[in-house]
């Protein structure tokens, strides 16, 4: 009996099977064996703040009564569970005459009191159930089993593991730790070398958990954010976001699972980069976003600070990004308001004009701005109304003009488009719709090519003209693509010609006025100037006898429209002014040259003109809309 | 390089295990980015008995960007354009939608589902398409009398 010892070859025989038991080093019949928890099924976890679970540690059943107080639920599904570990101690009379003595302790206590003490028990059944042998093996072999199963705790009454929230943490980051050790031994095929690579240089998408290796995901980022392609960040799997199922039809397909700069980070893409594909993407949405204001100092644009796109932080892991799903709503909701005018949308913006939030703070030099007027900020009790950007910068003026002759605009949102290659049937970049890149149609996504086999139409059969891209390139018949912001550079065309009669014909008064050999001296006078002259004028009409009935009248007509001939501010001082400036400081290529008059010349031309028709009382003749005004608003988007 | 390794990789797979009906072969033995495919029509289909040949060039940046597929066999679809590119631009292949791991197996695969069943509502020759729609006898059989010209 003495020298051979059942003990002894039991615990042999396990470390065997388990070369991880640990003996222990003082009591031989001592040891130790780490029992891992990855519960086939994962196992659901809740978690609650600790004022809940005062009751709940009290209450022996493990089902806790919380009462209405106000708390936080949070359910996560954990795959793997920190081990438990298994004390046994075999004492003499083992196994004949007494069951051996384990104690079972979890880390980080996740299993309940209760349940380990019944699993302690367990091993004083099984050893009576199997007639009191050795029963080490059949008992580690029931942890384990029972671990496969989660210890059916998901059994309970609220038929999840309850938990306070002190745990929450580290059972999350023992459970990520060891899927991504599970999953860092496991061999993955990546889709796009073909190549097989151990998991550590693969990495797996959280959100769908596609898994691609790390080089093929660096490279194709790496080069779509240098490209500016945002909107292919995302994942590469051919059925990521497809299997959306529709609900009632209404949800179309589904977007593939854009991408959070965590996951670029992780997989190993440049912190520069990454910043670069935030900072596109938030501006992007910036632009998207017709309510966003920028900042008026022309030396910085910036856009305005705004509680719904916060600055990018120094972490980008903490950045936290719209997800895919919040931009489906918001185009829903965007999609909505352009149906309705009467939006919420609508209704919010002009609701700004009237209180405190017409302070607009820019984000890159911070000066404080109105958002109506454009000018430094005023306070909030200060009436303001809008005005137009006063002028273009010799870039601005650049990039429109490019942007008028080279592009076409999107149909939907306007956006400027230039085509590289391919046929004319556009899709937007930035709105997904569908338009013709000859004529700026909007077409029907469902069949965009009747556009274009219509017979009698414009675009009949020109799917594939300019096919190589417009670049350069002029077309031979003069129907070909010449930059189709077509309205607008028709609208441009005829405000330029109408200035220009407009302009011959003050210059023509001019002469008159001239050769009428009165007023020569005072051609470049101030507007105040001029109306005290106005009135020097009146009396020498007065003194001219043969026009005294027409004084009064003259007189009258000549105060009723005092503000025109003499405008508070300069006219024409918008965008289009500038445009139209800067063209014709570009010399005579589209008009033949005529004489530059600035505004006051054309003005004091223009009241010449009045003049001379009231002396020969036709002043009911005068228009004051022959002067420039501001309706032609350009604006570049 | 990668590129490379990964093009061979396809070819070599596409060799042992081609997609029915199709014998793939490089239209010149030391550029691997320009593959040319012949393609049975396929049965039931008006463009059975016919072969098609298909040229594949593999942009230098496959597989971040879609391969370009041209028929150099004049063929009567409504997705496939009536002139001298014979260019295919449909589903998979545009540039927005291709995705890195889609493989040339796949492209081919999707070529010949759609030479057997064209779809018209995504056609490039929406007038082809209309009469696939309206009149598909008529589509059969001019569809049946090109390949019986061109693709024989």
């Amino acid at each position: 009996m003495a020298d051979y010892d059942e003990r002894e070859e039991e615990l042999k025989t396990l470390s065997s099977i388990f070369p991880e038991l640990s003996p222990d080093s003082e009591d031989f019949y001592c040891a130790t064996l780490e029992i891992p928890v990855s519960p086939a099924k994962p196992l659901l976890v809740r978690f609650l703040p600790v004022q809940g679970l005062a009751n709940l540690s009290l209450d022996l059943n493990g089902t806790p009564t919380v009462n209405a107080a106000a708390y936080i639920e949070r359910d996560v599904e954990l795959a793997h569970l920190p081990p438990l570990t298994l004390h046994m101690n075999l004492p003499e009379k083992y196994p004949e005459e007494a069951p051996p003595d384990v104690r079972l302790e979890a880390e980080e206590d996740w299993l309940p009191k209760e349940k380990l003490s019944e699993l302690e028990q367990q091993v004083r059944s099984l050893w009576d159930d199997y007639g009191r042998c050795q029963i080490l093996f059949s008992y580690i072999d029931y942890l384990r089993q029972g671990a496969e199963q989660g210890f059916d705790l998901d059994q309970s009454a609220d038929g999840c593991l309850v938990l306070p929230m002190s745990a929450e943490q580290s059972l999350l980051a023992y459970d990520s730790e060891t899927k991504q050790a599970v999953f860092n031994e496991t061999t993955q095929d990546c889709g796009i070398c073909l190549e097989p690579k151990k998991g550590v240089a693969c990495y797996q998408l959280p959100k769908c958990g596609h898994v691609f290796c790390k080089s093929c995901l660096q490279d194709f980022y790496n080069n779509a954010i240098s490209e500016g392609d945002v909107a292919n960040i995302r994942c590469l799997s051919p059925d990521c976001g497809k299997s959306g199922p529709a609900v009632n039809g209404k949800i179309k397909r589904r977007k593939a699972n854009s991408l959070h700069p965590r996951d670029l980070l992780a997989m190993g893409v440049d912190d520069q980069k990454v910043r670069r594909y935030v900072d596109m993407k938030r501006k992007k949405k910036l632009e998207a976003n017709k309510n966003t204001v920028y900042c008026p100092r022309t030396w910085c644009v910036g856009p305005a600070k705004s509680p719904k796109y916060p600055p990018i932080p120094v972490d980008l892991g903490t950045y936290a990004m719209h997800t895919s799903s919040d931009d489906e709503s918001d185009e829903e909701s965007t999609a909505k308001h352009n149906k309705n005018p009467q939006s919420p949308k609508a209704a919010e913006s002009e609701a700004a004009l009237d209180s405190a939030d017409r302070l607009a703070v820019c984000e890159k030099c911070s000066f404080a701005f109105c958002r109506v007027c454009f000018r430094g900020w005023h306070g909030q009790y200060a009436r303001c109304f809008p005005r137009n950007p006063n002028e273009l910068s010799a870039e601005e003026k650049a990039s429109y003009d490019y942007i008028l002759a080279n592009t076409s605009p999107c149909p939907t949102c306007n956006s400027p488009t230039q085509k590289a290659m391919g046929c004319n049937h556009m899709k937007c970049f930035n709105c997904n719709a569908h338009f013709c890149y000859l004529c700026g149609a909007w077409l029907d996504g469902d069949n965009p090519y009747q556009h274009y086999n219509k017979s009698g139409t414009d675009c009949y059969q020109r799917l594939w003209e300019l096919e190589e891209g417009d670049d350069g390139q002029a077309p031979e018949d003069g129907r070909g693509f010449a930059g189709n912001r077509r309205w607008e550079v028709m609208a441009i065309e005829a405000a330029r010609e109408a200035e220009a009669q407009e302009a011959a014909a003050a210059a023509q008064a001019e002469e008159d006025a001239r050769t009428d050999g009165a007023l020569q001296a005072q051609e470049r006078e101030q507007a105040q100037a001029v109306q005290a002259h106005v009135f020097a004028r009146m009396a020498r009409i007065e003194l001219g006898g043969n026009a005294m009935a027409e004084a009064p009248q003259a007189r009258q007509a000549g105060n009723a429209r005092q503000r025109n001939p003499f405008p508070a501010q300069p006219r024409a001082a918008g965008a289009a002014m500038a445009v139209r400036n800067h063209e014709r400081q570009q010399g005579g290529q589209h008009l033949p040259a005529r004489p530059a008059l600035n505004n006051d010349e054309r003005r004091q031309a223009e009241l010449q003109r009045f003049l001379d028709m009231a002396e020969r009382d036709e002043e009911e003749g005068w228009d004051s809309d022959e002067f420039p005004d501001d309706e032609d608003d350009f604006r570049i988007r | 390089m990668a590129a490379n390794k990964r093009i061979m990789k396809e070819l070599g797979e596409i060799n042992t295990n081609p997609p029915p009906g199709c014998a793939i072969r490089l239209a010149k033995e030391d550029d691997i980015n320009l593959w040319d495919v012949t393609m049975d029509g396929p049965q039931d289909s008006p463009y059975t008995g016919g072969k098609f040949h298909i040229q594949i060039v593999l942009p230098k940046e496959y597989p971040f960007k879609p391969p370009v597929l041209t028929f150099r066999t004049k063929i009567y679809h409504p997705n496939v354009t009536n002139d001298d590119k014979g260019a295919m631009c449909l589903g998979m292949l545009r540039a927005d939608e291709w995705k890195p791991p889609n493989k040339i197996v796949d492209v081919l695969k999707l070529v010949r589902a759609v030479l057997a069943a064209p779809q018209p509502d995504d056609a490039v020759e929406a007038g082809i398409a209309n009469e696939f729609k309206t009149d598909r006898k008529a589509f059969d059989k001019t569809a049946q009398d090109w390949v019986k010209k061109y693709a024989k």
